[in-house]
């Protein structure tokens, strides 16, 4: 929730705040282009070689449209990621992190 | 990467966090600075004000949009170096293509744009204007390929050709990384002793450690180079098998003892270095934490050097059997040789990567947080200079071949 900015109530149980992590799922973690500003969007579409929509039409809407049909994965591959975290969590960290962490650890 | 993957689960325990979502911990070990860089050069907003559980956040929030940047870099790099090769070098020729891509990738993302261009201009290649770093990364990795004539022809010229353009890379290489540290040590003005002299301190504890692992891996490279070389021997069904198999194996053993030796000897140097700089602690600290990191970059890359004459040994002495095993085992050897030049590419190169990343770092975190004092810049060009001295030395040596 905090890495994600969405409040919630500091009293709240386990089955609330599994609820809440449920109804913010989809625009958190399967679709996170759905929060980004329209700068971000034109720039993820840029980099991955497409042709961005001349100015007029660049909306939010359309711009997050055709991030949607470019994105990597469906939502249930979203899903069975985080059920294999360490395979790709450590894709592009830091080298010389990496080595401080196993240290460490 | 390997290590820390491998011991996920473990540490994730330990930490008292569930594995299912990336925990404090991975991040623990990041300065903010790193994570600065890493959203920069993953096109994430940088937090306002900067603060260091904003930017874990947001890091968190992208490290998956970075694993599908890293594939999707990955490949199309495969893709594009996928159009070689014939008949029975197929098979390693792939797997050195790969090899040398996912590699390369490794390597640029450990520069800065200017260490890139650097390099550019080092070996004569134009640039167009105004390039994108993605671009600036894929020239970078079409030129690299030529340079080191990552292609079939050169692994079947011979492997000391190979092995000598690779040596002049890295030395070039080597001298670029060289002359950015030294221009930014030059540029701050800044004292910090006591942290130079910690930093000296875990310097030399990671060169033990990076000494005994180049020492492991050039243990394991030459011992599955012997035992490839057996399988060869064995195919071709002649009582050249078993000779061939005890000549691999006390030469793969030979590589071990003197990547040992190698190793401990680096760890007694470093930790020596260590040692003095800490009890000295003032103002001659940060010169030995630039000496030390230096002195480290260079150990490992001499390390490696060393690991490969006796790859290079074991393919030789496996080419002398060659002859006995005759038309049968004649695809068989071509691609075990092809391999072991592959593998003794792969461990030079990760050592290299390690090494620049270390020094990149110390010397982006002595820009930022501590910074050298202006006349230090003499003492860390004269170390610059023994550096470049001692790899120009380890590299006529392997052109002259006595290493």
């Amino acid at each position: 929730m905090s890495d994600n900015d969405i409040p919630f109530p500091k009293a709240a149980d386990r089955k609330e705040l599994q609820n809440l992590v449920k109804d913010n799922w989809q625009s958190a973690v399967q679709e996170p282009y759905q929060k980004w500003d329209t700068d971000r969007l034109q720039a993820y579409l840029k980099d991955a070689g497409h042709d961005v929509a001349s100015d007029a039409q660049a909306n939010k809407d359309s711009l997050v449209k055709q991030v949607k049909g470019s994105w990597y994965e469906s939502g249930d591959q979203a899903q069975s990621a985080y059920e294999s975290l360490k395979d790709w969590v450590f894709d592009r960290y830091v080298l010389f992190c990496a080595i401080a962490t196993c240290t460490t650890h | 990467m390997r290590s820390a993957r491998e011991n996920y689960e473990t540490v994730a325990k330990k930490s008292g966090e569930a594995g299912a979502y990336p925990g404090d911990w991975l991040y623990e070990a990041w300065s903010n600075s790193d994570l600065k860089k890493w959203l920069d050069q993953h096109g994430v907003p940088v937090p306002q004000g900067g603060a260091r559980n904003k930017m874990v956040a947001a890091v968190r929030r992208n490290a998956r949009l970075g694993s599908f940047r890293a594939n999707s870099l990955a490949a199309s790099a495969s893709a594009s170096g996928s159009s070689a090769a014939s008949s029975g070098y197929a098979a390693a020729s792939g797997a050195a293509a790969n090899a040398a891509s996912s590699l390369n990738d490794k390597v640029f993302d450990a520069w800065s744009d200017s260490n890139i261009k650097a390099w550019f201009d080092k070996n004569n290649i134009k640039v167009p204007q105004g390039s994108r770093r993605n671009e600036l990364v894929a020239l970078a990795r079409k030129n690299w390929a030529k340079l080191t004539g990552d292609d079939l022809n050169a692994y079947g010229s011979s492997a000391y050709n190979s092995a000598s353009s690779i040596a002049s890379v890295y030395s070039s290489v080597a001298s670029v990384s060289g002359n950015s540290a030294a221009s930014v040590a030059s540029k701050s003005a800044v004292s910090a002793a006591s942290v130079a002299s910690k930093s000296a301190a875990s310097a030399a504890s990671v060169a033990s450690r990076s000494g005994s692992s180049v020492a492991s891996r050039g243990y394991d490279s030459a011992s599955s180079a012997a035992s490839s070389a057996a399988s060869v021997a064995s195919k071709s069904g002649k009582s050249a098998a078993s000779r061939g198999y005890d000549s691999a194996s006390s030469l793969g053993s030979v590589g071990y003892d003197s990547a040992s030796s190698a190793a401990s000897k680096y760890g007694t140097d470093a930790s020596s270095v260590a040692s003095s700089a800490y009890t000295d602690g003032s103002s001659a600290a940060s010169s030995y934490a630039t000496d030390a990191s230096s002195a480290m970059s260079s150990k490992a890359r001499s390390a490696a050097s060393a690991a490969s004459p006796h790859l290079r040994s074991a393919a030789s002495s496996a080419s002398s059997y060659y002859g006995a095993a005759t038309s049968s085992a004649g695809n068989e050897f071509a691609k075990a040789t092809a391999n072991a030049i592959v593998q003794a590419r792969y461990y030079a190169n990760e050592a290299y990567v390690y090494a620049n990343s270390l020094a990149g770092h110390y010397a982006y975190e002595a820009q930022v947080a501590l910074g050298l004092k202006t006349n230090y810049a003499s003492s860390v060009s004269r170390s610059v200079a023994s550096a470049s001295a001692s790899a120009s030395s380890v590299m006529a040596k392997i052109t002259k071949g006595e290493l």
